[in-house]
């Protein structure tokens, strides 16, 4: 088992190095000196070569990448913002727990509603209340989330004033980013429960269960509905990482001071190190957060456990549907 | 008869979908004995998995109809019976042992907790005691007892399928249904199974219905055998009726087509043509096609069952007396 | 003919009568009749051949040109003259809708397209090759998929700068690792399967059987991810413009309006009502088509 852990933690090296490269490929590319950017339009072509050769910038690129990495590894310096000057990690960390509150809520909310649905549509199959629920969920996922923002600011900000539009100075605020959020993903969790429920009561064990004079309702609460929980579970993992730098538009329609916001803003304000070193850090949170569902997977599944204990598996995966 | 456990009499089965109803089962008639075994011989969508799951009441659902016919346990009628009646059935009076092994058990419950499930469904007992007899079960599969807390994935083919004997055989039923029980398994292995399961049904005194497609089985087991084609039963009779006496051209052809070591020859012999559509039976007899011995009157008629001698019966137009000159 | 009548059977033999000839059956018209029998799929495709026709024909629909500003007729709620009302500028948001047809319908076609091209025909070449081909290009595709897609669509589009081509682009690279997983399944599966093997066994080359058995196995799939991806592409665009990355005024894209809308919501809230509308419209029209294709071309799915 510390072996697989251990194996999973190095492969996170590749990934990671290979994430800054793209990102710092992005960054050598981006139009407009920095330098010049750092010190505005006032400054002579003097003052700007002086800080060029300061910053490296005058450096080959791989020598520019090597102590760019150099940097984040030695110091946890992702670069620092334009527009502040502080460094852009200590700008992000505080905006990563806001954002963090907001995808666990939201994931609740999707999943709770995607399980329900999903299961009642599994035991409907193939009834109007299936159908109903399909064409319900598909619904949700063909509005896009900043609709369902608009639509929930109006009513429940605008129009009944029980709450607040932006802003999260209050436990209330994160209320409707929340649901915004999460009522995007139910579709994906009605149809995969839903598919996962079928699948599942389609097997031989559950005819075994029938066989040995078992009640439907036990049958689907104690013999299909753990095994089918499998993959919504793994679904469950992938997007918790993924929602935390995903919930972009939905921070900036709320105005949520969150990592999302905060990356979007300076997209505006061409302050490229916070786009890039956010973008960085953001995709080394979703690395690690995948990485601890994953391992949480092995110990919950006891199949996998012996497979990997055994050696010879291959890693297990949650496919991106 | 006062000893019959099972009797079931012009069951018809179909399976009807949008496009097509499938004839799965045709009329079938049959008795079994208490401490019988018998044998359900034919090939693959003969309907003898479709027999054995009406037998449980656990076809398809929607799909799966019981068009006629009664199966009596006891002298009740089961089709008559509720859905939480039918349940206290299963796995009490009435288990099955299907053909997978493999797929047949829950992964993500130990197999102490798959047997006990069964024993604490149909007994009034504690949790405590439910494992304590399903550790009994799994030593008397020739399983370790203390291996009750793995999951079906620690163990072999062979190794499940005790497991699954084990669950069906935990509440001593009257009747053990078992579907191809050896047939995912390597031969080797199968030897054992079979050898276990007749010990078992010996001491237990179960009567069992053996669904197989392999003669060697049933000769092996069983004391009675019923050979089914297109979903109807052609022949039945006592083990030695039906071996050493076949009457049905199908059984003969059958015998014709198994290698055996007493006798010496040359090529084996194929049964021509596919078995029947079963969605499309003829309303004459449906071996007429494939038949060695049919006669211009076979595809006129569909024949009944006769007795040909003293508990033998044969589906064919040969011994129907009032069809010939 | 039959051993036993039941009412069942009749019904189907009814049925069966009122057929006409038995049809050649390809697998493409068994999809097609399934899709048929499908009625919220065909409702999905009827709405997308509308929006098609809407966006062909958009200069003979819209009354008003999208960019003519009519200072006279400023934020003017929904009449005869404007059916969808004005904007802040006086321009007709009918109009602005009808065009935003176009443009989204095509940006989203331009996403799908290049997405497939790039992403996809990186699965397809993993999914076939395999071994060390498949190895590198799949863990490329675990590198990008570290970020997630509509950041990383953000970040590009942040150095790239405003544009078509560039969001086309963006859209592409984000899209590139799903895409990629998804196409290399499909071909996975096919590859698997005994008929493929049987054709290599007998030598049949290399690019005939991508081009000959494995493209046409694998198009069913493929194309589900098409129609889904021009919804998924219609949202990511809209949400882009809508925080104002992605493209640039006066485009009368459907985010794009939205955004122009959005300082209005409490007064003039018509103005985001309609292009939301459309958005949710053509959205809803793919994937109920979307989904009616993946029952027709994988019964077994549903």
């Amino acid at each position: 088992m510390l072996k697989y852990i251990i194996k999973r933690i190095l492969l996170l090296i590749p990934i990671l190095l290979g994430v800054s490269a793209i990102i710092f490929l992005l960054k050598t590319v981006t139009p407009g000196d920095p330098a010049r950017q750092i010190l505005g339009n006032t400054a002579t072509e003097e003052q700007v070569q002086e800080l060029r050769e300061e910053l490296g910038l005058n450096d080959p690129v791989v020598v520019q990448y090597v102590r760019y990495i150099k940097n984040i590894v030695t110091k946890g310096d992702f670069g620092s913002s334009y527009r502040t000057g502080e460094p852009v990690l200590s700008e992000i960390l505080p905006r990563l727990g806001t954002s963090g509150i907001i995808t666990i809520g939201a994931v609740a909310i999707g999943a709770i509603i995607g399980i329900v649905l999903g299961i009642i549509s599994a035991l409907k199959k193939y009834t109007w209340v299936d159908s109903l629920v399909l064409v319900i969920s598909m619904f949700f996922q063909s509005v896009p989330e900043f609709v369902v923002a608009l639509v929930l600011i109006m009513v429940f900000a605008v129009n009944l004033h029980w709450l607040p539009a932006t802003g999260i100075t209050s436990i209330k605020g994160f209320i409707l980013p929340m649901v915004t959020i999460g009522l995007a993903s139910v579709a994906s969790y009605t149809r995969i429960t839903r598919s996962s429920m079928l699948e599942v009561l389609g097997e031989d064990y559950i005819r075994t269960a029938r066989a040995k004079g078992q009640t439907e309702n036990n049958i689907t609460y104690h013999h299909a509905l753990r095994n089918a929980m499998i993959p919504v579970a793994q679904s469950i993992g992938t997007s918790l990482g993924n929602s935390i730098g995903g919930g972009m538009v939905i921070e900036t329609v709320f105005g949520v001071p969150g990592v999302g916001k905060y990356i979007v803003d300076s997209i505006t304000q061409r302050n490229y190190p916070s786009v890039l070193g956010g973008a960085l850090i953001i995709a080394m949170v979703l690395t690690i957060i995948n990485l601890i569902v994953d391992i949480s997977f092995v110990l919950i599944d006891p199949r996998l456990k012996t497979t990997i204990i055994a050696g010879g598996a291959k890693k297990p995966k949650a496919k991106a549907a | 008869m006062s000893d019959t456990l099972l009797s079931v009499k012009d069951l018809v089965i179909h399976y009807e979908t949008e496009d097509e109803v499938v004839e799965a089962v045709n009329k079938i008639s049959f008795d079994i004995k208490k401490g019988e075994v018998l044998g359900l011989v034919g090939e693959t969508g003969a309907g003898k998995t479709t027999t054995a799951l009406g037998i449980l009441g656990l076809l398809p659902a929607k799909v799966g109809h019981v068009i006629q016919g009664s199966i009596e346990l006891e002298g009740k009628d089961l089709l008559k019976l509720s859905e939480k009646e039918m349940r206290q059935i299963r796995g009490k009076k009435i288990s099955m042992i299907f053909q997978d092994p493999m797929t047949a058990l829950n992964p993500v419950k130990t197999v102490g907790d798959q047997i006990a499930e069964v024993v604490l469904l149909h007994n009034q007992c504690s949790k405590a005691e439910a494992l304590k007899r399903a550790q009994e079960m799994l030593a008397m599969v020739g399983i370790v007892p203390e291996r009750y807390k793995d999951y079906p994935h620690q163990f072999s083919g062979g190794m499940k399928q005790r497991i699954v004997i084990a669950i069906a055989l935990a509440c001593e039923p009257e009747l053990l249904i078992a579907d191809e029980p050896t047939t995912a398994l390597d031969v080797t292995i199968q030897a054992q199974i079979l050898d276990m399961m007749r010990k078992l049904q010996k001491e237990q005194g179960t009567s069992v219905i053996l669904i197989t497609h392999d003669l060697g089985v049933v000769a092996e087991m069983c004391d009675n055998c019923a050979v089914m084609y297109g979903g109807e039963l052609v022949e039945y009779g006592t083990l030695e009726q039906v071996f050493d006496n076949p009457k049905h051209p199908y059984t003969r052809a059958l015998y014709k087509s198994i290698p055996s070591l007493d006798k010496d020859v040359e090529r084996l012999e194929v049964i021509p043509g596919l078995v029947p559509d079963p969605s499309d039976l003829p309303e004459y007899c449906s071996f007429f096609e494939r038949c060695s011995e049919k006669c211009d009157k076979c595809n006129k008629y569909d024949p009944v069952s006769t007795e040909v001698e003293p508990g033998h019966y044969a589906k064919c137009l040969q011994y129907m007396k009032e069809w010939e000159g | 003919m039959a051993k036993m009548h039941t009412p069942a059977m009749e019904k189907i033999e009814k049925k069966n009568k009122r057929r006409k000839k038995p049809v050649n059956s390809t697998p493409a018209y068994e999809a097609w009749k399934r899709f048929r029998r499908n009625k919220t799929a065909i409702l999905g495709l009827v709405v997308v051949c509308l929006l098609i026709l809407v966006a062909i024909f958009a200069p003979l629909i819209a009354p008003y040109d999208y960019t003519a500003q009519d200072y006279t007729a400023m934020m003017q709620a929904p009449s005869a003259a404007h059916i969808f009302g004005t904007d802040a500028f006086g321009r007709d948001i009918f109009s602005r809708v009808i065009y935003g047809t176009r443009y989204s319908l095509v940006i989203a076609l331009f996403c799908t397209i290049a997405a497939l091209f790039s992403g996809g025909l990186l699965g397809i070449i993993a999914g076939y090759f395999g071994g060390k081909v498949d190895t590198i290009i799949m863990r490329i595709m675990d590198i990008f998929q570290a970020i997630p897609m509509i950041m990383m669509a953000m970040c590009i589009v942040s150095v790239l700068g405003n544009g078509i081509p560039q969001l086309v682009a963006a859209v592409m690279f984000a899209s590139m690792p799903t895409m990629a997983r998804n196409n290399r399944a499909a071909i996975l599966r096919v590859r698997g399967s005994d008929y493929i093997e049987s054709s290599e066994a007998i030598g049949v080359g290399q690019v005939q059987m991508i081009l000959k058995h494995m493209i046409p196995n694998a198009a069913g799939v493929m194309i589900i991810f098409f129609v889904g991806f021009l919804a998924v592409s219609i949202m990511m665009m809209s949400s882009m413009s809508y925080i104002g990355v992605g493209l640039a005024a006066p485009t009368p894209e459907w985010g794009l309006i939205l955004n122009d809308g959005k300082a209005y919501i409490t007064s003039a809230p018509y103005m985001m009502f309609f292009p939301a509308l459309m958005i949710m419209i053509t959205c809803f029209a793919f994937n109920l088509m979307g989904d009616g294709l993946r029952d027709a071309f994988d019964p077994k799915s549903k």
